[in-house]
């Protein structure tokens, strides 16, 4: 079971997770699963840079890439572990505080597999996707975010 | 002579001030790092250019390095390293 949605409207994590539960219970392929392991990424409020805080976010994407780079990914992962779901949600558009960035969730037999994807799925989602944030401060100026050297290498430790 | 659409993204688009250029491809335009050389002529667009660090390129929505020959592409997006997830 794969499902990609690149959205503007927030999504809800209990439903998203009763795919995969559901795809457990045989609904779908697979009634071997024992495991699901997921990420939610949400909207910060404070960081540190200059001491001002965020009062939105700002999610630019590619019309056509974004999504075939996020069906890629969630190809690769199926491939590379034994995962036998996947569920990849990435917001766009302007998001405020709190509210929910990204939504990943694996399904695999066995917990380590589930866990992993996760994480690979997130740490490739850094450096392959073709997403682009710009933080809104309270004070009105903005900034885009650039891309971190710690997240280049946490994507190229998977090669 | 045919014409290649330049569309921009993020800090580069913002920069710009606009989504796209049309350029029409020339003979001393063969590469994609033909078409930046060509962009980079004007101020505006150097400026641009230079803001996001390093560029990636793709080719009608094929990811391509800057050596990559334009052929008989329709359209160059431009874009800065990604931030997602």
């Amino acid at each position: 079971m794969k499902y990609i949605s690149l959205q503007m409207t927030p999504f809800d994590v209990g439903a998203e997770m009763m795919k995969l539960q559901g795809d457990h219970r045989g609904t779908h392929s697979g009634t071997h699963n024992g495991a699901i392991s997921s990420f939610t990424g949400l909207v910060r409020q404070n960081i540190a840079k200059d001491e001002k805080n965020i009062v939105s976010l700002l999610i630019e994407h590619h019309p056509v890439m974004t999504k075939m780079a996020l069906n890629i990914l969630a190809d690769d992962i199926m491939q590379r572990l034994n995962v036998s779901g996947i569920i990849i949600i990435h917001l766009h558009g302007s998001l405020a505080v709190g509210d929910p960035i990204v939504f990943v969730a694996a399904s695999s037999p066995h917990r380590k597999e589930a866990m992993e994807a996760v994480t690979y799925v997130m740490d490739r989602l850094k450096t392959d996707v073709p997403l682009w944030k710009k933080e809104i401060y309270t004070d009105g100026t903005s900034c885009w975010i650039e891309q971190k050297q710690s997240d280049i290498a946490r994507s190229d430790a998977w090669n | 002579m045919a014409v290649l659409i330049i569309s921009y993204f993020a800090k580069i688009r913002e920069h710009i001030g606009r989504d796209q250029d049309a350029i029409t491809i020339c003979e001393n335009i063969s590469s994609v790092d033909d078409v930046v050389a060509h962009l980079m002529m004007s101020d505006e667009h150097k400026a641009a250019l230079q803001s996001g660090g390093k560029l990636h390129f793709a080719l009608d929505n094929m990811l391509v390095s800057g050596d990559t020959l334009i052929g008989n592409a329709k359209e160059l997006a431009i874009f800065p390293p990604v931030t997602g997830g």
